[in-house]
């Protein structure tokens, strides 16, 4: 990175200028400022890399496969319409191809495709069939339901469907949701996962597709606990042309703040879009996810409650969902509340941890949010840096989500 | 700091009786109440024998002593003949719980019946709840019909004495609520309460002021000086940040304060006094949380005294 004296000279002026915005932090002396400043010089290379991928195109269509009351409907409810994961008791069987669409942050423009179990049978005449839906999906997830009575079947469809995606779609990712293990032993889930993977594995080099193997992950999961988010964020990860980018991003952020770790989070599914690649300690993602959701909560409750300002709960409308002739259409729309509270720009929350962590989290638009882990002395004496930082790396980040929506276009 | 608090020995005990037929949920609740269960981890719990007693330590200075009586019919039938005696005297509050969804409504009513008879005959003054438990059970369609339905048939069956009704599930806010309810009655400094967090949150120009019982996250008392349209409010908070710092020690920390702002308000979450928290909250942009940190100190002393008066004035 440059750091000529005249770019840290005006990045200085600049950032002292922000410092006095913020009022409650204490301003740090220059020094303490020295080579910190992410300077725009530094991130733009990064950003303008992504110009030159013309394959970064954000929508992602995902299907999603398995056996009947395997869990498929719940995991999108809990992770995309927010239901409880108790409330699922009450959802029905989907009998239809029902097609969700999901459109959050840029990096969470999402096609689901909720299959009904008929269609993975190999006998079904339905139209549009599963290989026209998978000829069109990035991925595949396949929900394989851990308390299922019938293994031997749930096995024998998973191998077929394997099968079948990957001759329509040879790119596909195949990933299998190894599902509802909260009833399971942490050795139970990882022997369940062993047999699983070295059955289809002997399968599929049975019939040598070898190359298939390694096209097919494995994942624990259960919407009761924070598996859930975990393994679609990593699918997602895949599948993002901007992964890499945005975690170079975050490693310069990162680097240049004094911090142990930055996510950035897609606010409205609590998905991971990118981190950056210090390593995570233990349920720290769970952690950070967990007060993203604290403070959509609390934001939830008193955003509408100053009775000096009237913004309307309904200022955001919904729209109906829209029924098709071959499946039905859902398209689900971000709740008002939590809606409002995204739009809101202006948003942070500091949250302190008795072991001296201080997770601090700032939307920065587009429905994403940022959140920092780092050690509580090292960022009260860098506030007015860190605040600087995160202004930079914003504005890094709408160039990178501009430049893709250009090549969308 | 721990030695300081084991010093002062509470002198305020109170009685309380959790009762209901086997299953209903009685272990489950205390265990997210009291002992940082996550909903979840109640599936493992197993039904209790006999009567499993727990001493609470609840604001320092009240000690409640909590009665879990395991519920199958068995044991009901004891607790009704050979232990009467000894379960029904001096009891302050009995909660009594049902499963909403239990299929012999007859027969949870017979028992009911009978508690509420011993209890009469030995603790006259007892408060009594009745909490129709797993809503989550029900479609929420359905849930205030059917809440509603088995409220007037325990009610109809003990027209003599006066019931509190909560509807609750483990799975959300209403168990917080029927707990901060239930456990408030029993603190004697209340009233005080109420008026130093209304004069510190006008002092202090916020909009709405709560105090949380630390350990439990049960809310104590608010001051609100604008209405405010959601009236669950307090217990939604209590049930969010319960499960936050069911998270925070999971990851081997523990919640220690929370300060969040957007345009529209401004709200913090602090340690108080030795055993609560406060959660302040101002719609005012121009406040800084620096002065309300400030102010949350210095009003500490003050609260401190409230809350240990009570041991003065009875002794
Ligand atoms: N769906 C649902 N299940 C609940 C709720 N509360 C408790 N349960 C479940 O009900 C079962 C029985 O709960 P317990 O707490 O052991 O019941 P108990 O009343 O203590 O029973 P005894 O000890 O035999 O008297 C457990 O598996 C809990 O997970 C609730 O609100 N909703
Ligand atoms: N224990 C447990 N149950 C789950 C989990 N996910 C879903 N379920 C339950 O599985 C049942 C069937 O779910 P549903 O989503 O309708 O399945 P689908 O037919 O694949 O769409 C529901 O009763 C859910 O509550 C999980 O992770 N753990
Ligand atoms: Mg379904
Ligand atoms: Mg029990």
């Amino acid at each position: 990175m440059d750091r000529d004296t005249h770019s840290l000279k005006a990045t200085v002026s600049s950032y002292t200028k922000y410092a006095k915005d913020l009022g409650p932090y204490s301003v740090p002396e220059e020094e303490k400022v020295k080579g910190n400043v992410i300077t725009e010089s530094s991130l733009s290379a990064l950003s303008q890399s992504s110009k030159a991928s013309p394959s970064s195109t954000n929508k992602c269509n995902i299907a999603l496969g398995g056996l009947a009351r395997s869990g498929k409907t719940s995991i999108h409810s809990v992770i995309f319409h927010k239901i409880s994961p108790h409330e699922t008791l009450f959802l029905e069987s989907t009998g239809r191809i029902v097609k969700h669409v999901v459109s959050h942050s840029p990096f969470c423009q999402l096609e689901l495709w909720d299959l009904p179990p008929e269609l993975l049978q190999s006998d079904s005449e339905s139209s549009p069939s599963l290989e026209d839906i998978v000829s069109i999906c990035s991925a595949l997830i396949f929900v394989l339901d851990t308390t299922t009575e019938t293994p031997d079947e749930t096995l024998q469809l998973l191998h077929q469907t394997i099968v079948r995606c990957y001759n329509v779609n040879p790119q596909i990712h195949m990933e299998v949701f190894i599902h509802k293990t909260d009833v399971l032993s942490d050795e139970q889930k990882l022997s369940f996962q062993r047999e699983i993977q070295e059955h289809v594995d002997g399968e599929l080099r049975d019939i040598g597709l070898d190359r298939v193997v390694s096209q097919v992950s494995y994942r624990l999961t259960s919407i009761f606990d924070h598996s859930i988010y975990e393994a679609f964020s990593q699918v997602l990860e895949k599948l993002h042309p901007q992964t890499c980018l945005l975690e170079r991003l975050l490693d310069t952020f990162v680097g240049y703040s004094g911090i142990e770790n930055a996510f950035l989070f897609d606010a409205v599914s609590k998905l991971v879009v990118a981190t950056d690649s210090s390593p995570v300690h233990g349920n720290d993602f769970e952690l950070c996810s967990d007060m993203i959701e604290v403070a959509i909560d609390i934001s939830g409750i008193y955003s509408f409650g100053n009775p000096r300002n009237h913004t309307k709960e309904d200022s955001i409308q919904d729209s109906h969902p829209v029924g098709e002739e071959s499946f039905i259409l859902d398209h689900w729309n971000i709740s008002s509340s939590c809606g409002y509270f995204f739009q809101d720009s202006s948003c942070w929350c500091t949250i302190r941890l008795g072991n001296g962590i201080v997770l601090h989290m700032k939307s920065v638009g587009h429905y994403l949010c940022l959140v920092l882990m780092a050690r509580g002395e090292i960022l009260d004496s860098n506030w007015g840096l860190v605040g600087y930082n995160i202004r930079v790396f914003s504005e890094c980040l709408s160039k990178v989500i501009k430049s893709t929506r250009c090549c969308d276009a | 700091m721990e030695t300081e608090r084991i010093l002062s020995r509470p002198r305020t005990r109170r009685k309380v009786l959790l009762m209901g037929r086997s299953g209903a949920g009685k272990t489950s609740m205390r265990s997210i109440i009291f002992a940082n269960y996550i909903p979840r981890e109640t599936r493992r719990l197993g039904a209790t024998i006999d009567v499993e007693h727990s001493q609470i330590r609840f604001l320092g200075d009240l000690m409640l002593s909590l009665w879990d009586c395991g519920g199958q019919d068995v044991f009901l039938d004891s607790y009704l003949d050979a232990q009467r005696d000894n379960i029904f005297s001096e009891v302050q509050v009995l909660i009594y719980v049902f499963d909403i969804m239990s299929t012999d409504v007859e027969r949870d009513v017979y028992y009911f019946n009978k508690v509420i008879r011993c209890l009469h005959d030995a603790s006259a003054d007892a408060n009594v709840y009745c909490l129709f438990h797993k809503v989550d059970l029900v479609p929420e369609h359905q849930r205030q019909a059917v809440f509603e339905e088995r409220q007037r048939r325990v009610k109809e069956s003990v027209d003599t004495i006066s019931l509190k009704c909560f509807a609750t599930s483990i799975w959300d806010e209403t168990l917080y609520k029927a707990w901060s309810f239930m456990i408030c009655g029993l603190i004697p400094q209340l009233s005080k309460l109420d008026d130093a967090l209304l004069k510190f949150c006008e002092i202090s120009e916020g909009d709405e002021v709560v105090l949380f019982e630390r350990a439990t996250f049960l809310v104590i008392s608010h001051a609100t000086l604008h209405s405010h349209s959601d009236v669950h409010r307090f217990e939604k908070i209590s049930n969010i940040v319960k499960r936050f710092k069911l998270s925070c020690n999971k990851n081997q920390s523990h919640f220690h304060s929370l300060e969040l702002r957007n345009s529209q308000f401004l709200a913090i979450i602090e340690n108080f006094t030795s055993y609560t928290c406060v959660l302040y909250v101002s719609y005012r942009s121009d406040i800084q949380a620096t002065a309300v940190k400030l102010n949350i100190q210095c009003a500490k002393t003050l609260f401190e005294q409230i809350l240990g008066s009570d041991m003065e004035s009875q002794v």
